[in-house]
């Protein structure tokens, strides 16, 4: 049992949320997974507009959406949380199919930070997500 | 490139909820979003073509289409004693249609219009109301309940209908992950065969291709900073069926070749002027070393349960690419690191040559003759290689002798013979400091003991003396007597090998000396004619 107790509930007290998008359930599985052995709160979508709805509802920290996706796609996706005022400062990590160039055309008027082609390892997604949340996870906070 | 497809099937939600109905006794429909009846009850006998009748069909189809504006449609009376209960169908989060139960009770084989119903539908009313009071055993209150169960029931069978998609496709990523790690490793022990450049290149080859399930896979090496080269010393090195000749194999890598220019991956079909039996996709990868174009690997006709190439294909070849430049790039240090090695070995022997020119070319006969014997004698390839460079190097001693002695002409006095016989030792100490040639140091040390003693440094005998060492003194005393001395002439080879054949026992090893005498000695009179040529060269060129 950990002898330092986070205040609360750590979602409500701001902790890191990752909002995690793809159609294919076991890359949520394996990526989420993660995630959350490393201290990060996950919630998953299964298109870009469940993936809008749940932004919108509780802005998370990070936003990682697969591009390709039913009902929208994981670019329409960004482009409508950098318009929204409670979403429009959240980085976003892109996943692709290898060999799938994103061009600047498509970057612009998004905060796509990395843009990573499948297959990729759990572990490199993780390193981006600490990249883009130098305070991440929780548990290094603890000491401060 | 598109990601590999998920072969697995997705699993069904819906099948098994209709089993459940069944079980307790409530038919059940299926209707699509439009209204479109997909599946119809299977019940047996009378009560089936009544349920399935177009009358019954009609009025239940009317309810779907109303519920198709509402959230979540509740229970809905069909008529007293006939319940609807419409369980939504999802697939990624969109209604797709409704499964719909119907639940009797009792009451509903009294209603004025069951008659007509059973008329409408050709069924005799008697039998129809037997078989449907068998299942007639609900109320309203138990439909509104059965109706939450199932809904429940629905939602539950469609997350686990959605965690065994993700495990099967996990499954397989993770047998494909497996296979590539296998392969990889497979190919990762095989990087020391440095000396074998084109079994290793042959094992990557069939590696690869088994585990991509491709038809073919190739190599070729061109000159470095070429890729399309299609020259025939080009060497190419091809796994599977190609189902072309060479020539033709040749010509599709240069056209390949020249496609890779550009980039590092390519991907090609027979559009691009590639032949038809490559296959309908071909990929290929340059391979590089710092920076140059040294060749590529290519692979085609992919079979398996997906044909497609994937980015899963596209990273195993780039690795096995990466492996193999970095195979070749080891090869080459390895060949200059042997051709720097052969080279100081030559050096040596030149210096000690030059010392002397009755003894020209000494070295390298020796050498030879030892490599032979030894071969003969039943040592393996690696053994007779370090026998032939000890051979090489056995007099390097004699550079510490003094000229004056090495070159005397006639008899050398006792003091001058004691100088002589300090060459074993002064070899072993100048060769000793050169870590790479510590086995080649018993062949240099012991080269003039004899068999039964008394030879020098040590005097010792028989199987004390190394075989090496052994072989040597063979060879070494056979051309000896072969050759001109400054001091005599050559001696007839007859009386060499009778010689040979005196000191078996004596001077030399009698098992040894008895392979010496099996040689083919061909090969030796042609290298005393080139030192011989050599020789006169030198003179011509210093008159």
């Amino acid at each position: 049992m950990s002898v330092i107790q986070p205040e609360g509930d750590p979602s409500s007290a701001g902790g890191p949320l990752v909002l995690l998008a793809d159609d294919e359930p076991h890359i949520t599985l394996v990526v989420s997974r993660k995630l959350r052995s490393a201290g990060l709160d996950v919630v998953t979508a299964e298109d870009g507009e469940e993936a809008l709805d749940l932004a919108l509802e509780r802005p998370p920290t990070l936003v990682i959406t697969d591009l390709q996706m039913p009902y929208m796609t994981g670019i329409d996706l960004a482009r409508a949380l950098k318009s929204e005022a409670s979403t429009s400062e959240i980085p976003v990590i892109m996943l692709t199919a290898r060999g799938y160039v994103l061009n600047p055309a498509q970057l612009a008027s998004t905060n796509i930070r990395f843009v990573m082609s499948k297959p990729f390892s759990a572990r490199e997604i993780l390193e981006k997500v600490f990249e883009l949340l130098p305070d991440a996870p929780g548990g290094l906070r603890k000491t401060a | 490139m598109i990601p590999r497809a998920i072969t697995a099937a997705p699993v069904c939600a819906v099948d098994p909820l209709i089993e459940r109905c069944r079980a307790i006794g409530v038919p059940t429909w299926r209707f699509d979003a439009g209204g479109t009846v997909v599946q119809e009850p299977d019940a047996a006998g009378v009560l089936g073509v009544w349920l399935r009748s177009a009358d019954m069909v009609q009025r239940i189809r009317a309810r779907v289409m109303s519920w198709t504006s509402q959230d979540e449609p509740d229970v809905e009376e069909l008529l007293p004693g006939c319940w609807l209960l419409p369980v939504p169908e999802f697939r990624r989060r969109r209604r797709i249609g409704f499964t719909v139960g119907v639940a009797f009770g009792p009451e509903v084989v009294e209603q004025a219009n069951f008659r007509e119903m059973c008329l409408a539908a050709a069924v005799d009313p008697a039998v129809t109301r037997r078989s449907l009071l068998a299942i007639a055993r609900f109320t309203r209150g138990e439909a509104e309940r059965l109706l939450m169960m199932l809904r429940w029931s629905s939602q539950d069978l469609q997350a686990f209908a959605k965690g065994e998609t993700a495990v099967e496709s996990l499954t397989t990523q993770l047998s494909d992950a497996y296979e590539t790690l296998i392969t990889l490793y497979s190919i990762g022990q095989q990087m020391n065969t440095l000396s074998e450049p084109a079994g290793f290149i042959e094992h990557l080859l069939r590696k690869t291709r088994e585990t991509l399930e491709f038809g073919w896979a190739g190599v070729t090496l061109t000159s470095p900073g070429e890729l399309r080269g299609s020259g025939s010393a080009n060497p190419i090195f091809v796994s599977g069926n190609t189902g072309c000749d060479e020539a033709s194999l040749r010509d599709a890598f240069a056209t390949l070749g020249e496609r890779l220019e550009l980039g590092q991956t390519d991907m090609a079909s027979p559009e691009d002027g590639l032949p038809e039996s490559l296959g309908a996709q071909i990929i290929s990868h340059a391979l590089r070393r710092e920076n140059k174009a040294i060749g590529l690997i290519a692979a085609g006709s992919k079979g398996g349960i997906d044909p497609q190439i994937s980015s899963y294909e596209t990273l195993l070849l780039e690795a096995a690419a990466g492996f193999l430049s970095s195979f070749l790039d080891n090869v080459e240090l390895y060949a200059a690191q042997h051709r720097t090695f052969l080279g100081t070995i030559k050096a040596m022997t030149a210096a000690i040559d030059a010392k002397d020119r009755y003894t020209r070319g000494h070295s390298d006969r020796v050498a030879r003759l030892s490599a032979e014997l030894a071969r003969e004698a039943g040592l393996d390839a690696a053994q007779v290689e370090r026998v032939h460079l000890s051979g090489l190097v056995h007099d390097v001693g004699k550079i510490g002798v003094p000229e004056r002695v090495l070159c005397k002409n006639g008899r050398l006095t006792p003091e001058e013979f004691d100088l002589i016989k300090l060459h074993p030792e002064i070899g072993y100490k100048i060769l000793s400091q050169i870590p790479a040639l510590d086995d080649l140091l018993p062949g240099v040390l012991h080269h003039h003991e004899r068999w039964e003693g008394g030879g020098y440094p040590y005097g010792i005998a028989g199987e004390d003396i190394p075989r090496m060492a052994r072989i040597i003194c063979v060879a070494d005393t056979f051309d000896a007597m072969s050759s001109t001395r400054s001091y005599r002439p050559a001696m007839p080879r007859q009386r060499v090998l009778d010689e040979i054949r005196n000191c078996a026992g004596t001077q030399f090893d009698p098992e040894l000396a008895e392979c010496f005498l099996r040689l083919d000695l061909s090969f030796y009179d042609a290298m005393v004619a080139e030192h011989a040529r050599d020789e006169g060269d030198a003179f011509s060129l210093a008159a």
